[in-house]
């Protein structure tokens, strides 16, 4: 009962405000993930969240504050490409070595660099 | 063949392959790698060469040239090419990649974990959680948890007791890293010797818990991690004061012995000597006390498949409370803590606690299947307590020994595990208590017993359907003093779809009583003790059935929780404890009509906004016991409703990740029948029941680095005091005789705080593991 009226008001307030879309980003691993997420942390989104298998970012945000042309252009400019804006080289070549998602990058580099267990 | 493996040592590669546990955001902790059996290791050019790694992770492949570049794969892993550089032993981490949907990993981890997937109803309290409470001691622990109450014991010990389920502490079953935790007679005093800042996660189990770890549980189960060799960071330094006088220090370090051994040291010390009577009734708000403990854990990491914990913690805490005139700032600690042997013209209370704890775990894995394994538990302490309240004298000395040999494995395959396995339990008690009931007439009790309970169990957990999953377990334990105890424990989850989960548990329970370490208050007044007309020394037997549904949703696209659930504690028999039937007595007896407690608790999470968290909270209880004398047959000290919201903020991240973090925590705490004083003259009674009152705590992290935070708060922020709480002392307009606070004198009826709104401070610093 009480959950059914929580989800009948989150369902009647969307209908305008806001909205929820799905894209296509780039990306290897779990350090991709929290720069993703952490680029689109700014007022107007209400979530992000980027999943690493499917490479989807889901983005719920509020179309008034700012439009899906500007969320995706948050996405490349940390870095990773979208399928609609790709990123520059100069932001890209500023990646994680682990995070080179174009040159087949994979966190198995991740051993060079003290990630080993002790 | 023979030949070839008489020289391949020095041919072979050997390696492990493993993947960190889970991506755990909390920067505090260090990522825990667990191994890969099963996985693929191969040299990229040559297919033939294919190896599969063993039950913990280990392969052996035949050495090729420099250069060269092995691929470890796993089905739900990412792949990883490494370069062979002339090593002869390699750890390969892999990432978990293609999850399987029934192995997905949560990522992001909010405070309190809600698993739908266990049948038992765990909450768990993480780091994140714990820090809200800045304090202090697990006593304190629970002031922002909406599921265990915590209230004070007496109005000068300033001992707090928590209650669960609507009972008290005393019929939750708490442990330590899962051995034995508070219980016999620091029942109630152990959970302030459990320092805030050395506990890594502490979940809590309402309702019967499992069958493995013994007879004790009837309400629930607490179990407290604390920071272990692998958990805790190389250093971790707290400092903490607050406006009462108490200065606490914290320190917990790791240090990695050899490529199997590590160990942590944890300290804690406190020391409060400052004299607080802001109510002015002279007595002492807050004791003065000074607490040391120490822990030193040992962790053993063979390479196949032997685990090992051991563990010795040693505490002493003394502590000093009463009237202000009993103490004067002169003398020193010593002479303050001579005066446990005689007592003082004006009230005084002084406590001294020595223990001495061991403990000792070790598993082993098979091989060849890691579903198979032997553990073995045992913990061994020694634990004594004595103290002078008024002219009250108490000494206890409490040995306990419990072994534990548990066989984990399953029936056929792993839809069908079990855990079984022997255990034997020694608890001695010794205790002389002596009471001055007048100039000429004192009393004295011996009470001694020695408890020998070998004891068998059995656990059985199916899991052949994703959407149900039963645990069934059963013991047995006989008990050289009582009727062989029978413990029923049943868990089922069923998952009525992806988010919402139903839980079903029932299980009976027995605890043997102590009652004059579990009615620690009762000694902060005149009260004699009195043992009923059925005095017998029989155990507590009760039985907890309840249920629990737990539902993940979203709201406004982010995610929330609602979890409802019902428990309710029939006792077969219970050590009656009643205060109603004179205001100068506690009467203890064995029950004879029925005693009950039922409980509903709702509780709604969500993460409004990514910087806020909400949580929401309702309890209720309705707890009965039949006395001799009839009515009033509530439970005192029990509040039917309870309500709770709690909002955390943390804003983002900076360069350094740095954050500053707020939480406030407002409860409101209902009724409370206080047992009845009627009896007494009328400067000397108290209403019947207590008002209900509000609650506010706030608390302002900072944190510089993840390395470096420091905090302020205050605690009951609205400055609530509970009005008048000592019978018999004088609060400015009531000049008590002395022979009138012989007769009615009595600070144990308390429902409220004392100390009214308390700021505190404090620090926290570290050397963090390197990521």
């Amino acid at each position: 009962m009480l959950l059914s009226v929580f989800l009948g008001v989150g369902i009647i307030s969307q209908a305008q405000k806001k909205a929820e879309i799905e894209f296509e980003v780039s990306g290897v691993c779990g350090m991709c993930e929290d720069r993703i997420e952490k680029a689109l942390d700014v007022p107007g989104i209400i979530s992000a969240e980027w999943d690493k298998k499917n490479k989807k970012a889901t983005v719920a945000f509020k179309p008034k504050v700012l439009t899906e042309a500007q969320i995706h252009q948050l996405v490349a400019d940390a870095g990773h490409d979208t399928d609609k804006i790709k990123a520059t080289d100069e932001v890209y070549n500023n990646l994680h070595g682990c995070c080179k998602y174009r040159d087949g990058g994979s966190c198995a580099g991740e051993n060079d660099h003290d990630h080993s267990p002790k | 063949m023979c030949s070839v493996s008489s020289w391949a040592q020095f041919s072979e590669l050997r390696g492990k392959v493993l993947t960190q546990e889970t991506a755990n955001p909390d920067v505090n902790s260090e990522p825990v790698y667990i191994s890969l059996p099963g996985a693929y290791v191969r040299w990229a050019h040559d297919a033939s060469s294919t190896t599969v790694t063993d039950g913990f992770g280990f392969f052996k492949i035949s050495k090729a040239s420099v250069g060269d570049t092995l691929m470890a794969s796993m089905l739900g892993y990412e792949t990883v090419g490494w370069v062979f550089n002339g090593e002869s032993y390699v750890d390969i981490p892999l990432e978990s990649g293609i999850s399987l949907d029934a192995a997905e990993v949560i990522e992001q981890r909010s405070a309190v974990e809600l698993s739908l997937l266990s049948p038992l109803d765990v909450q768990s309290l993480n780091r994140k959680e714990l820090v809200k409470a800045a304090c202090c001691n697990l006593s304190e622990a629970f002031e922002t948890n909406a599921s265990v109450d915590a209230s004070f014991t007496d109005a000068v010990t300033g001992t707090r007791q928590i209650r669960m389920l609507g009972l008290d502490g005393k019929y939750s079953q708490i442990q330590v890293d899962n051995l034995p935790g508070p219980r016999g007679l620091s029942t109630v005093k152990g959970l302030t010797f459990i320092p805030g800042d050395w506990v890594n996660e502490i979940h809590i189990s309402k309702g019967a818990g499992t069958a493995t770890q013994g007879y004790e549980s009837i309400t629930g189960q607490i179990n407290v991690a604390l920071k272990s060799p692998e958990t805790a960071d190389p250093l971790h330094v707290n400092l903490y004061v607050n406006g009462a006088g108490r200065l606490e220090y914290n320190q917990v370090s790791r240090h990695d012995v050899s490529r199997r051994w590590s160990t942590a040291v944890l300290l804690h010390a406190l020391v409060n000597e400052q004299i607080n009577d802001r109510n002015a009734d002279g007595f002492l708000d807050t004791p003065m006390q000074r607490n040391y403990i120490a822990r030193n854990e040992w962790k053993f990491k063979g390479d196949r498949g032997v685990r090992g914990e051991y563990a010795i913690t040693a505490l002493q805490t003394e502590a000093a409370a009463g009237k202000t005139g009993a103490f004067s700032t002169e003398s020193g600690w010593t002479d303050l803590m001579g005066l446990i042997n005689q007592s003082t013209d004006d009230w005084s209370a002084i406590t001294q606690v020595d223990r001495l704890e061991l403990t000792a775990k070790t598993g082993f894995v098979f091989p060849d299947a890691e579903w198979r394994n032997i553990g073995t538990q045992f913990s061994f302490y020694d634990h004594q307590h004595a103290q002078r309240f008024g002219a009250s004298t108490y000494e206890g000395h409490e040995r306990f020994f419990r072994g534990n040999v548990l066989y984990a494995g399953i029936i056929g395959n792993t839809n069908h595990s079990f855990t079984s396995g022997v255990s034997f339990l020694y608890n001695s008690f010794d205790e002389d208590a002596q009471f001055q009931i007048n100039d000429s007439l004192s009393l004295a009790y011996s009470p001694e017993r020695v408890e020998r309970v070998p004891g068998a169990f059995v656990e059985y957990t199916w899991k052949g359907n994703e959407r149900l999953s039963v645990i069934a377990g059963l013991r047995y334990d006989h008990h050289n003093m009582f009727d062989p105890f029978i413990s029923p424990r049943l868990h089922a989850r069923w998952s009525l779809t992806e988010n919402i989960s139903w839980k079903v548990a029932a299980g009976r329970g027995y605890r043997t009583q102590n009652p004059f370490m579990e009615q620690l208050g009762t000694w902060a007044s005149q009260r004699n003790w009195y043992w009923g007309y059925d005095s017998r020394v029989l155990p507590e037997i009760a039985t907890n059935v309840g249920t629990n549904l737990t539902s993940k949703f979203r709201l406004n696209y982010r995610e929330a929780t609602l979890t409802l659930d019902a428990y309710s504690t029939r006792f077969q028999n219970k050590l009656v404890v009643d205060l109603d039937q004179a205001t100068d007595a506690i009467h203890l007896y064995n029950l004879s009509g029925q005693s009950f407690a039922n409980t509903a608790q709702a509780e709604f999470n969500w993460d409004i906004h990514r910087r806020f968290d909400l949580r929401l909270a309702y309890r209720w209880v309705n707890a009965h016991t039949d006395r001799i004398e009839g009515s009033p047959t509530e439970d005192p000290f029990v509040s039917k409703h309870r309500g709770f919201s709690q909002l955390s903020y943390a804003s983002k991240l900076d360069e350094k990740e740095g954050q500053w973090r707020t939480d406030v925590t407002s409860q409101w705490i209902g009724a409370q029948r206080l047992p009845l004083t009627l009896s007494n003259p009328e400067a000397f009674q108290r209403e019947q029941t207590a008002p209900d009152f509000f609650q506010l705590n706030a608390q302002v992290t900072r944190q510089f680095t993840p390395e470096f935070s420091i905090y302020v708060g205050v605690e009951n922020a609205l400055n609530y005091k509970q009005d008048r709480p000592i019978i018999g002392a004088d609060y400015g307009d009531n000049p008590v005789a002395q022979e009138d606070f012989n007769q009615f004198f009595d600070a144990s009826l308390v429902y409220g705080p004392i100390f009214g709104r308390m700021i505190y401070g404090g620090l926290r610093w570290g050397i963090l593991s390197a990521k």
